[in-house]
């Protein structure tokens, strides 16, 4: 059952075929004989899910209605509200802490009969791109276990990769789905800023966060999508449009559609890498697709104005974990002000600390001017940027990650660790659906990705052009050969 | 490169709440540097009359809900993640330590 897509067991099920104790009791089996080799799951729901298990089976035999994704089991990573178990953040300072509410996507999965089954890892407050940042773990790269799978959302897109679960959710902030879903060969979509509550999503920074699917394919992505995207009077930034048909949008026709490539910036991208994204316009151009250059040139600038705003946001939506209320709180505190002095340094890691510092100083007295509103300007010059190339394409294409996966503590330096988002915050930036799709390997077998930015609002457009690009390549091998096994 | 010295280090961790250790600072404060002279990279850039960012215009209008009391945390869960707490109440250190401070 592991090499089935999420709409495949979601027939199997409600086609009476398999029940849905049989599956949560397939894939709990699964996580429990492999997660020890990929460390993706933080915390496992024995009993939840197999309590909402027990339920479907019922309500499917007494012929009551169920909800669409019946039977489908998915994790969460660990930064996404469920009320009464714990949310660490992947960090100390949370590592008791139970969520008091449900955030509106988990109510959603519950609401459409979803089986959730875990919690995933995470970098620390959803701030990295390796998931090295957690303080509880490290989460191997199923297609190399010395390798990281990315991250932030490393634990989700570990988890997808090695058939753990079907389905996953992640969180993209500057990249944190889509670069995990090209280093572990997995679909990862970050919907338009708006398109999905954010309200029980642990905020990081709140202009640029947004939760998404990490899926085996295009269409189980979608599927998944109709889900999330339903209406929330909780978060004063959703959309609140209607819920698209996202499948059956994306199997529409796509001869004829432009994609626009910002060549330029892709200069100085590795030879192999380049390699790999041509070989995958050539593919799209068999479609029927036309392929054409825009200016992307301000993307130079991305990382500059994300780690100035993003920092800065973090540093304010951090601030309340004070060790009054809830989580650490230090035995040491001898004063108020030590409450907060020692909770923190004890509670956070350092790149948070890292990114709080940098945030603080950024919107300091006499320094908000010169960075925070310059990058804020910057941000809106780039939006007319992409504006501009979208009157030119319906589609833009850039590869996902300047690099495949790298082995575990081989980055360092924060701002080299920084520059493995280059291609994917443009897209966070501006607000901008995206997706990243496997597009093949490099000669070692390390997967890679191609993504694919919309325009606003236009989520169905990438889902539909991703689709038909995936049933194209048709990748032979998709399963690590780790995890290709019962 | 903007380098920060100790003294700046210190008013920011002050104003960020957090302790650091000696050794800590000296990481974070190359760190912060060193990003801080990257970001250097914008002043490239002519910004003079553009509009700082946003999305209102593409669309989006104020969510806001009927101003009805819904249910809320009840005391008892609330208590279930706090630290300290005696009769319902938050307990916490005393602002001033009497023997340091008075």
């Amino acid at each position: 059952m592991y090499n089935l897509s999420a709409l495949e067991i979601h027939s199997l099920f409600m086609s009476g075929k398999i029940s849905a104790v049989d599956i949560t009791q397939y894939f709990l089996k699964r996580i429990e004989k492999y997660d020890p080799m990929a460390d993706a799951f933080l915390s496992l729901f024995h009993s939840r899910a197999l309590e909402k298990a027990h339920l479907l089976d019922r309500k499917k035999r007494e012929g009551k209605a169920l909800g669409k994704m019946a039977g489908v089991p998915i994790a969460l990573k660990d930064n996404i509200h469920i009320h009464g178990e714990i949310t660490t953040c992947a960090s100390l300072f949370l590592k008791n802490y139970k969520a008091v509410f449900d955030a509106s996507v988990t109510r959603f999965l519950e609401e459409d009969d979803a089986l959730i089954l875990g919690k995933t890892n995470l970098d620390e407050f959803a701030m990295g791109s390796f998931t090295e940042n957690s303080a509880f773990k490290k989460t191997k790269n199923p297609w190399d276990l010395n390798c990281s799978p990315g991250g932030s959302s490393g634990g989700s897109s570990a988890a997808v990769a090695a058939r753990l679960c079907p389905l996953a959710l992640g969180s993209d902030t500057g990249g944190s789905i889509r670069q995990p879903a090209a280093l572990t060969g997995t679909v990862g979509f970050k919907p338009s800023y708006g398109r999905v509550s954010r309200y029980g999503l642990v905020a990081f920074s709140s202009s640029l966060d947004q939760i998404g699917p990490l899926s085996t394919n295009v269409l189980d992505a979608a599927y998944l999508m109709e889900t999330l995207s339903k209406p929330c009077k909780r978060d004063s930034t959703h959309f609140n449009g209607p819920v698209n048909p996202y499948q059956s949008l994306a199997k529409k026709e796509i001869r004829g559609m432009k994609v626009g490539i910002p060549y330029q910036f892709l200069d100085s991208l590795n030879p192999e890498l380049k390699k790999n994204f041509n070989a995958t316009l050539e593919v799209l151009k068999t479609l029927g697709v036309t392929c054409v250059e825009v200016n992307l040139d301000l993307l130079k600038y991305s990382v500059a104005v994300y780690y100035i705003l993003a920092t800065a946001e973090a540093s304010t939506n951090l601030a309340r974990y004070d060790g009054v209320g809830y989580g650490h709180r230090s035995i040491h505190a001898q004063t108020l002000d030590e409450v907060y002095e020692l909770s923190k340094q004890e509670g956070f890691g350092p790149e948070v600390k890292n990114r709080i510092l940098l945030g603080t100083y950024v919107l300091s007295s006499g320094y908000k001017d010169s960075y925070y509103k310059k990058a804020q300007q910057v941000r809106t010059l780039m939006f007319e940027q992409f504006k501009e190339a979208f009157s030119h394409c319906d589609l833009i294409a850039m590869p996902t990650s300047p690099s495949p996966m790298l082995p575990l503590g081989s980055v360092h330096e924060p701002l080299e660790a920084y520059l493995q988002d280059i291609y994917t915050i443009g897209a966070n930036l501006t607000g901008l659906p995206a997706i990243s799709i496997p597009s093949g390997f490099t000669a070692s077998q390390k997967p890679l990705g191609f993504q694919l930015v919309g325009g606003f609002m236009k989520d169905s457009v990438v889902l539909q052009l991703a689709y038909h690009l995936e049933q194209a390549l048709s990748l032979k091998q998709q399963i690590p050969p780790l995890f290709d096994k019962e | 490169m903007h380098k920060l010295n100790q003294e700046e280090f210190a008013a920011l961790s002050k104003l960020c709440r957090i302790k650091c250790s000696q050794e800590e600072e000296k990481i974070l404060s190359s760190n912060v540097s060193k990003i801080l002279s990257y970001i250097e990279l914008l002043k490239e850039l002519d910004t003079k009359d553009v509009p700082p960012f946003s999305l209102i215009k593409e669309g989006f209008t104020n969510v806001m809900r009927e101003d009805v009391a819904l249910t809320s945390l009840s005391r008892e869960e609330f208590l279930e993640n706090v630290p300290s707490h005696v009769d319902g109440m938050v307990k916490v250190p005393p602002f001033l330590n009497p023997e340091k401070d008075s």
